[in-house]
């Protein structure tokens, strides 16, 4: 499947955005488990061996077990956050969309628009951490009742609030992350490829770029650092795109521990 | 006047059959003192004052016991290729301690389309503490969740297409032993 491709060579010509602020939590500390998330590093059994990623991921593509592969089968339309910097939102509400799928119940398509009360209906980007929690608190209403793209909650059918509470994300796996210099790189990457092969989407933040996106599914490639190429699932109406090198490793990322179950 | 006429009733009065003989008249005392009173398919000779009960004959059939209630029905025995509601439940901080064939089953979507190809209806695979809205258990799911519960999860749970009980086991370790069990109903 032909997809946007961004590597650490082209990665300059992508537009900066705003949409995600630099996470403040420090990784496990009670601040962050009081905000329902669990340091991935606490339960060192779940990390898959580097040595086993190549057989762990050609295996899940066969089995189709990624993310990706459920809102292909389910053909997921792509988000489109227009003009707002709620990629925040948008890409929560994919990771959301994405643990339906995999409990096995049918599509249900999200409004991240609805979310927008947590920065007061301003078009502005947002701590992914405070987007978790908002999230838990207040959830998502499904897509009947507010389109994409929008800021403004005039816009919306009467009865989102309540509806919103039937889709809202409760638990969270952290990771790790990636400090300015670095230093992490690769624990957050062993943290993020054990996560995915739970198998679970991750919401993840890339700095470079200002933009939180669903990260999707993993492709095996040994011409990529770490041998790794990733899917990410954009908000830009594209869906999927590709990256690799430093540009595709997370800086933060978040798996899903459980989400509401809404009736079908 | 009314007096005489129970006690005469009274002389007439078939007594209770004995148990295992013919009916029999037992003799009234003809003093004078006592009184029959029939009520509720009794008869009772009673003296004095207050009036005590001497003897006590029930002439009438006691009213039948209620039946008892049917004994609930086994469920209906397995029926080789029957289609079933199949749920997974399974422990999510766990996950990682399965082995690679049990996480492939939670997680592949072509499981999921093989079991639909034959005709089965998937469910849900959940977690054991999923939530609804509500925070309590979903109400779809709880017929499922309360067979898993006290029980080591992984399971897998079946129930028939058309309705029935749910069956609960052990999530058996590779796609064709599940498969295997489908068909089977119950485990080998």
């Amino acid at each position: 499947m032909s997809c946007k491709l961004i590597t650490d060579r082209n990665y300059r010509d992508v537009p900066r955005e705003c949409g995600v602020l630099p996470r403040y939590l420090q990784y496990g500390s009670p601040e962050a488990e009081l905000q329902k998330l669990y340091p991935v590093g606490d339960v060192p059994d779940k990390l898959v061996p580097q040595d086993e990623w190549k057989e762990r991921i050609l295996e899940a593509h066969a089995k189709r077990m990624f993310p990706i592969h459920y809102f292909e089968a389910n053909n997921v339309p792509a988000k489109n956050q227009g003009g707002t910097n709620y990629c925040w939102s948008y890409s929560l509400a994919s990771t959301v969309e994405a643990v339906n799928l995999m409990q096995g119940q049918p599509y249900r398509r999200l409004a991240p628009a609805t979310l927008g009360h947590l920065v007061n209906w301003k078009n502005q980007g947002y701590w992914l951490s405070e987007a978790l929690t908002g999230a838990r608190k207040f959830g998502f209403a499904s897509s009947e009742f507010a389109p994409d793209g929008v800021t403004n909650d005039r816009l919306f059918k009467p009865g989102w609030e309540g509806d919103a509470l039937e889709n809202r994300p409760l638990e969270w796996f952290d990771t790790i992350g990636v400090d300015n210099r670095r230093q992490d790189e690769f624990e957050q990457v062993r943290q993020c490829v054990s996560l995915l092969l739970t198998p679970s989407p991750l919401e993840a933040a890339l700095y470079w770029w200002g933009h939180a996106l669903m990260v999707a599914g993993l492709i095996w490639d040994e011409t990529a650092l770490y041998n790794l190429r990733w899917i990410y699932w954009n908000s830009h109406n594209d869906g999927r795109i590709e990256l690799t090198g430093q540009r595709g490793i997370p800086d933060e990322a978040y798996a899903p521990r459980s989400v509401t179950f809404s009736p079908n | 006047m009314i007096r005489t006429i129970v006690l005469f009733a009274a002389l007439l009065l078939p007594a209770p059959a004995a148990a295992g003989g013919e009916p029999t008249v037992t003799p009234f005392p003809p003093d004078g003192q006592a009184q029959l009173i029939v009520a509720d398919g009794w008869a009772y000779i009673v003296r004095g004052t207050p009036p005590v009960p001497v003897r006590a004959w029930q002439f009438a059939d006691a009213p039948d016991p209620p039946d008892p209630p049917d004994p609930p029905l086994p469920p209906d025995p397995p029926v080789p290729g029957e289609k079933w509601q199949v749920a997974i439940v399974f422990e999510r901080t766990q996950l990682d301690n399965l082995p690679w064939s049990q996480r492939t089953i939670i997680g592949s979507l072509v499981f999921r389309e093989r079991l639909r190809e034959a005709g089965h209806r998937l469910v849900a695979i959940v977690d054991q503490d999923v939530e609804g809205a509500d925070g309590k258990p979903p109400k779809d799911l709880a017929a499922y969740l309360n067979a898993c519960k006290g029980d080591p999860v992984p399971r897998i749970c079946l129930a028939p297409l058309k309705g029935g009980p749910v069956r609960d086991f052990p999530l058996p370790m590779t796609e064709d032993e599940v498969f295997a069990l489908l068909e089977k109903g119950d485990l080998p």
